[in-house]
Formats: structure tokens, sequence, C-alpha cells
């Protein structure tokens, strides 16, 4: 009983902003793995977002109603919650640092450091963050919104 | 005599509140693909469409138990800002405003309902108590 | 005496109205109220069922507008019932009257 399915759109949001927490978070601890079980040095992995169309909205309960001559559009379906597709390797080249000594370096004597840049990881971080936060706010607001309308009666 | 239970300010009000509720929707849905490359947001074109829910129901154009046609809004793109470079146009700030002060006009609007009606309660109730 | 020639008779509530020969003529009486107020109660419990029912099945009612509906459909049968009570009372303070 949230408005119309609003609880369940921000609850896409939250998840896939987990997820991509996740993988930054994976990111971020691996940023200086130069030897993983799969050889060579660890692959910085990105998150893919897709919007996903939520089934219980007022478009599609009209459509199953079938009373209504026209459908409305995909685009003007009101609920559209976002989902993670995929969870890809980014194919950009490792670091190569100049490490002679060092157990991974190769027969130049480099090594290779994942193509990870802890900068860019902690923008995303905020980034991720920030969208999680107002996702638990459209929450809030649902709610609220919710119990106002059964406080009609009194 | 009119009849105390079909108040034109109560229908306007709970069309006002439907579409409120439709706008929550989409805001909720602009938020919740802040970071979808390429996601376009979304809002409704109220417009006029807010008066007219009040005004087709005082002009007493209707029976009292006619249900009239919802008023025309239409969900647009929001063009408020600019896209980004994955063509995605959510502003979460923006966003975040517009939610809040959709969702505070909903529980005005909810309140001022529930008064109404309470002064309804009380016109039938106020003979015996 | 007999009290039903200065009371008009309640009409039986299962009658449906005779069509009125003119709107004007349609006086506010008693029966005309009552029968109104039961219209009504049905009308607005109707409603009231199919907005619940819609809310419960995930149906396109909002929720605002069905608890608006179960109100009005309450507050329309107290209506009712103190339309109902006023005649009652009325018809016993008139067997009250001394002639």
């Amino acid at each position: 009983m949230d408005l119309n399915g609003t609880l369940g759109v921000s609850a896409t949001a939250l998840r896939a902003e987990r997820l991509r927490l996740d993988v930054i978070a994976s990111n971020l601890a691996n940023a200086n793995t130069t030897r993983t079980v799969e050889g060579g040095p660890y692959r910085r992995r990105n998150v893919v977002f897709a919007t996903q169309a939520l089934e219980n909205d007022f478009a599609s309960t009209l459509e199953a109603a079938s009373d209504f001559a026209s459908a409305p559009l995909a685009e003007e379906r009101t609920q559209q919650g976002v989902a993670v597709t995929d969870v890809i390797d980014d194919t950009s080249p490792p670091r190569m640092v100049f490490d002679p000594g060092h157990p991974d370096a190769n027969k130049e004597g480099y090594v290779a450091y994942p193509n990870v840049n802890p900068v860019a990881e902690m923008v995303d971080l905020m980034a991720a963050t920030r969208a999680y936060e107002a996702n638990v706010q459209a929450v809030n607001a649902s709610r609220r919104m919710a119990e106002a309308a059964l406080a009609i009666g009194g | 005599m009119p009849n105390i239970l079909f108040d034109p300010t109560l229908r306007g009000l709970a069309e006002t509140l439907t579409l409120t509720q439709r706008r929550h929707e989409l805001l909720t849905s602009n938020l919740a693909n802040v970071e979808t490359p390429g996601f376009r947001a979304r809002d409704l074109d109220f417009g006029s469409a807010l008066r007219e829910a009040f005004a087709v129901h005082r002009q007493g154009e209707l029976g009292e138990l006619d249900t009239p046609d919802e008023p025309h809004v239409s969900v647009v793109e929001d063009r408020s800002a600019p896209a980004r470079a994955d063509g995605n146009t959510v502003d979460l700030d923006l966003q975040m405003a517009k939610l809040t002060a959709n969702g505070t006009r909903y529980l005005a609007l909810a309140r001022l309902l529930g008064m109404r009606i309470g002064l309804v309660r009380q016109a039938i109730d106020g003979g015996t108590r | 005496m007999n009290v039903t020639r200065i009371v008009p008779p309640i009409a039986p509530l299962t009658e449906t109205p005779a069509p009125a020969a003119a709107p004007a003529t349609r006086g506010a009486s008693f029966a005309n109220v009552l029968q109104d107020s039961l219209k009504q109660v049905n009308t607005l419990q109707g409603e009231a069922d199919r907005a619940i029912e819609s809310l419960a099945t995930g149906g396109p009612a909002t929720l605002h507008d069905t608890m608006l509906a179960v109100e009005k459909a309450e507050l329309s049968f107290k209506l009712m019932m103190q339309v109902r009570n006023k005649i009652v009372e009325a018809y016993q303070e008139i067997l009250r009257m001394q002639v």
C-alpha cells in the first residue's frame, strides 16, 4: 500500500546503487593486486545500469483491463525503476610500473598494476552514495504520503 | 438543496491528489534512474490542469453522480537540466527539490481533504452529539 | 382518528419512485428525502466496495480515492440514519398529540 508502487521503484534504485558500491569497494580494495587467481593483475570492474519498467503501474493495469482502445506507450509508464544488467571488466590496459625486484615483474622488469584509479573510484563512490541517499529520501516521502492518505478518514 | 457529500471542493481535492501522486511516481522514477545512461528526466505538464480540476466541478456542469473526464495532463520530458556526457538529464538536486515540494503539497492536500470530511461529519453528527 | 390522513404514508423502501410529473412539483417531503438518502447510500457503498477491491488487488484505485470513497459511504449512511431518526421522532411527536 504505497503510492502505486513507488516504494518498489525506489527499492530497485537502492539495490542497484548498493551493487555499484560493492563493485567500487572491490576496485578500491584491489587497487594494488598484481596477482589474481586468473593470472595477471586485478581488472577494474564497472556496473551497467538500465531502466527497468515495473509491472504494477497504472499503465500496465490499464492494458490488463483491456477496456481501453489505446494502451499507454512505454514512455508513458510512470513507474520506471533501474537495474544492474551487467558487471563488466574495464578493458583499458594495466598500469605498468618499473620495479624489477618485484616478484610479479615481467621480463622487462615492469609490474602490471590494476587499471584502477583510486581518485576516479572515489568520485564514483560519492555519486553512488548521493544517489543511494536520494532514493532513501524518496522512500521516506512515499511513506509519509501514504500515511497522510490513510489519515484522511480521521 | 446542495448535497454536502458532493462538495465540489472534495472532488477538486481528490483529483489534485491524484495528479500529485502521478507526479510523485515520475519524480521517484527520475531519482531511481539518476545514474542510468541516456535516461531523460520526466515531469507532468501541469499547466492549467490543476485549475481545471476545480473549475469543472464548481461551474456545476456535472450532475451530482457524474464522473468528469480527468483533466488532460501529459507526461513530458523535463528539460530543466542539460544532458550529461552519457545523455542522462536527471539533475539530482533539482529532482530532490521537486520531490520534496510535491510531497509537501500532497501532505497539505490530504490534510485539507481530511479536515473537509471532518466538517461534513460534524454537520451530520451535529444534531445528536 | 386516522393518523394517516395527517401524515402522508412513507412509501415502502423497495418501491422505485414514479417519475415526477415535473421536477418542480417534487417537494422535500420526508418520504422523498429518505428515499434519496437510501439511493445515495447504495450508490456510495457500491463505489466504496469497488474502490476497496481495486486497491486490494493492485488495480488503478488510488489510496486517497479509496479512503474518500469509504468515508463518504459511511457518512451517507449516518446521514440516512439521521433522516430516519428525525422522521420517527416527528411521527412519534404527532402520535403524542392530544386531540
